[in-house]
């Protein structure tokens, strides 16, 4: 392929490489996407309760 | 990158006896009148890379046509097959068939995992350009052009995480809706208002409208923290107090939640309504079940290959030898005609999940307040039976969402489900007429007034607060995924932009080296939004200055074919980086006499390091450009009764 023309595997690679750098967006929430990514697991089952769990925990630590 | 040494058929199609072509890795214009074989060695290629001929595929001869591959003389068991030598050798291959009319089993010769690597990545190339197929992208429909190049450059990756996304946000947005943050915040400051008579939102709130409503008490202790609340209250409180607020907590927050059980009753109405009608239309259409359940089947049989649950090579179903390469293939071919049945199914799916979740939230509630103590007591049996038959009401609905869809049981009507608000109204009167009574019990007492409006505002500010931060930890993440879904849609953008740019610049240069001095200008692939979503490409080009779309619009058959033939050239250039060679199959035919003489020197002047396998019927071209290939280092060759003589 053209080297000047990113794949799908790129644009993707590169959005979750620098997650942690777009503004607004919590930590936790990027580290966790990241994570589900680098492993293959990015799927919508996995992020909801991924999710729920780190909701799970902030209420916690609110308490 | 690879070319091609030898090529060698045997009994495939039109082709009987071995055709040998020894190329040595150089470019070939190949004449052939019509019925010689020439179009088999494209069928040939086909099948080799992709294991169907798609042009045969047909309701008659089976998905991937290749129950036509092979050639109508072979005898049965007879071996047909195509050879490959290349370049590099360790990608030599033969893959045979066994003449078997049902169904021709292939078998491929070099089982390495080099091999398969180069097998799998050869089929995303653009290795072989029929003239059927020459204006198959330029008069797509905007969809299709875009489905298209998105399958070339694997858009399929950035489709799947924008759709991940995009379904988390919604999935945040419905769930703050369904937890309705907004109402049951505003109905518990309402209690604290009448209970404390003033809004408390704050703990130093709270703390002061409490010290203002036991002034008349006039304890020695005063409330200066939110966490001395239990120690003020033990100051006030009867023994057998507590049984009582137990109770009357208990009724206020089920008159509270009955309230809002209305609402959320005409919501699962409305979405069950939707859900059956979407279920009744797939129903009633047994082809869809069976696609369906055909789909389900091969997706399965797609994750057990992918997974590598299997290890040998061959159909987990039917253990015919094959292999997984091979499999994957077929498997992807088959599950893209069913993509429409699975997108249907899919926002079936979609429903069901939001109506399940509707579901699950009243019937957790019911739960809990079924097995609250305050309940268990035998004066409760009347309340106990009606939070009963509402919870039987929904677990109904609930039920529903297990139907089959293939099943023989079919969904229940929307009528047969309503949950009877009656059931709601004497439920909210027996908890207002306890209250009441409790009330009127403890009328003597005027310190159970004080204790009881404390305890119930204490009840409703903790909850409050729990509630607030429920919904701010919620609502940072759906607003945390609108940035993400924004941004990746950006990502998506300029992806695809970046690429239609490099790609139109090439398809307007190769198009204006066969059209020179013509008014067609700036020919571009433009994508086409609608509600930030890529919807669709289009093909635009300036016409004396104008801007015009779609081609068709005003270009003539020779012009349209020139447009193909670029964007075909244009898509070897840019993703085939395995295989440095490519066959165009009487591309020519439909070109006017100039077209034609152009085109040829296209392919002499812009692709003379590629191995083009050049195939025409068109003796009087062939005729005349001959000696200009042969002048740039091709072979031209004949090919008559399955024989090509150089």
């Amino acid at each position: 392929m053209n080297s000047e023309i990113k794949s799908g595997k790129e644009i993707t690679a590169g959005f979750f490489a620098g997650i942690e750098d777009i503004p607004g967006v919590d930590r936790g929430i990027a580290d966790l996407l990241k994570d589900l990514y680098n492993k293959d697991k990015l799927t919508q089952k996995s992020l909801s309760n991924a999710l729920l769990r780190l909701r799970m925990r902030e209420a916690k630590k609110n308490e | 990158m690879n070319k091609i040494k030898r090529l060698k058929i045997k009994g495939i199609r039109g082709i009987r006896e071995p055709l040998n072509l020894k190329l040595g890795q150089n470019p070939l214009l190949l004449y052939g009148a019509n019925g010689s074989g020439k179009s088999s060695i494209t069928d040939a290629v086909e099948w080799f890379y992709h294991n169907r001929i798609a042009h045969l595929s047909s309701e008659e001869v089976g998905p991937g046509g290749t129950k036509a591959l092979p050639n109508i003389f072979l005898e049965p068991g007879e071996k047909g097959g195509v050879v490959f030598e290349f370049s590099d050798d360790n990608l030599d291959s033969a893959k045979t068939f066994s003449c078997n009319w049902d169904s021709p089993q292939p078998e491929q010769q070099n089982k390495s995992d080099f091999y398969r690597d180069y097998l799998k990545e050869s089929q995303k190339e653009n290795l072989f350009l029929r003239h059927r197929d020459l204006v198959e992208f330029i008069l797509a429909s905007k969809k299709e052009k875009l489905d298209f190049l998105s399958k070339i450059i694997g858009f399929a990756e950035v489709t799947k995480v924008k759709d991940t996304l995009r379904k988390t946000l919604n999935e945040l947005k419905k769930e703050i809706k369904i937890k309705d943050f907004a109402n049951r915040i505003s109905r518990l400051e309402s209690r604290l208002i009448e209970f404390l008579n003033q809004r408390t939102v704050t703990e130093t709130q709270f703390t002061a409208a409490v010290n203002l409503l036991l002034e008349p008490l006039r304890l020695q202790k005063k409330l200066t923290r939110f966490d001395q609340v239990d120690e003020v209250l033990d100051l006030i409180k009867d023994p057998g107090d507590r049984g009582f607020v137990e109770q009357e907590s208990f009724y206020i927050r089920l008159l509270d939640w009955l309230s809002s059980l209305d609402t959320l009753m005409a919501e699962i109405e409305t979405l069950y309504e939707g859900y059956y009608s979407r279920f009744q239309k797939i129903a009633a259409d047994s082809e869809k079940i069976s696609k369906i359940l055909l789909e389900r089947l091969l997706s399965e049989g797609e994750r057990v290959l992918r997974e590598g649950i299997v290890k040998e090579e061959n159909c987990p179903l039917c253990l015919q030898p094959k292999s997984k390469s091979e499999l994957l293939a077929e498997l992807g071919v088959r599950l893209g005609e069913l993509e429409k049945i699975k997108k249907e199914k899919i926002e079936l799916e979609e429903v069901q999940e939001t109506l399940r979740r509707n579901l699950d939230n009243p019937l957790q509630r019911l739960n809990i307040f079924l097995s609250d103590r305050v309940i268990q007591a035998e004066e409760h049996r009347e309340l106990s039976s009606l939070l009963e038959k509402i919870k039987d009401g929904f677990a109904a609905y609930r039920q529903q969402l297990g139907v089959e869809i293939s099943a023989a049981d079919k969904l229940a009507d929307k009528n047969k489900l309503l949950i009877d608000r009656e059931l709601l109204r004497r439920a909210a009167k027996f908890c207002r007429e306890k209250i009441d009574r409790l009330k009127a019990e403890k009328k003597e007492n005027y310190k159970y007034d004080f204790y009881s409006k404390i305890v119930q505002a204490r009840d409703a500010y903790l909850e409050r607060k729990k509630l607030q931060q429920e919904k701010k930890i919620i609502e940072k993440q759906a607003a945390a995924f609108d940035i993400l879904y924004s941004e990746f849609l950006k990502r998506q953008e300029e992806g695809i932009a970046s690429f239609l740019t490099i790609f139109s610049k090439d398809i307007n240069h190769l198009y204006r080296f066969m059209n020179p001095g013509e008014r067609v200008e700036e020919i571009k692939l433009a994508p086409l939004q609608k509600n930030d979503e890529l919807v669709g490409i289009t093909l635009e080009y300036k016409f004396f200055e104008d801007l015009v779309s779609p081609p068709q619009k005003y270009l003539s058959e020779s012009h349209l074919n020139c447009l193909g033939i670029a964007f075909f050239l244009t898509s070897v250039k840019a993703f085939n980086k395995r295989n440095n060679f490519f066959i165009l199959d009487d591309v020519i035919s439909s070109f006017d006499g100039l077209h034609r003489k152009r085109f040829a020197e296209l392919l002499v002047e812009k692709f003379p390091s590629y191995q083009v396998i050049m195939m025409t019927h068109e003796q009087g071209w062939f005729e005349e450009v001959r000696d200009l290939f042969k002048s740039r280092g091709w072979q031209v060759a004949v090919l008559a009764h399955g024989v090509a003589t150089l």
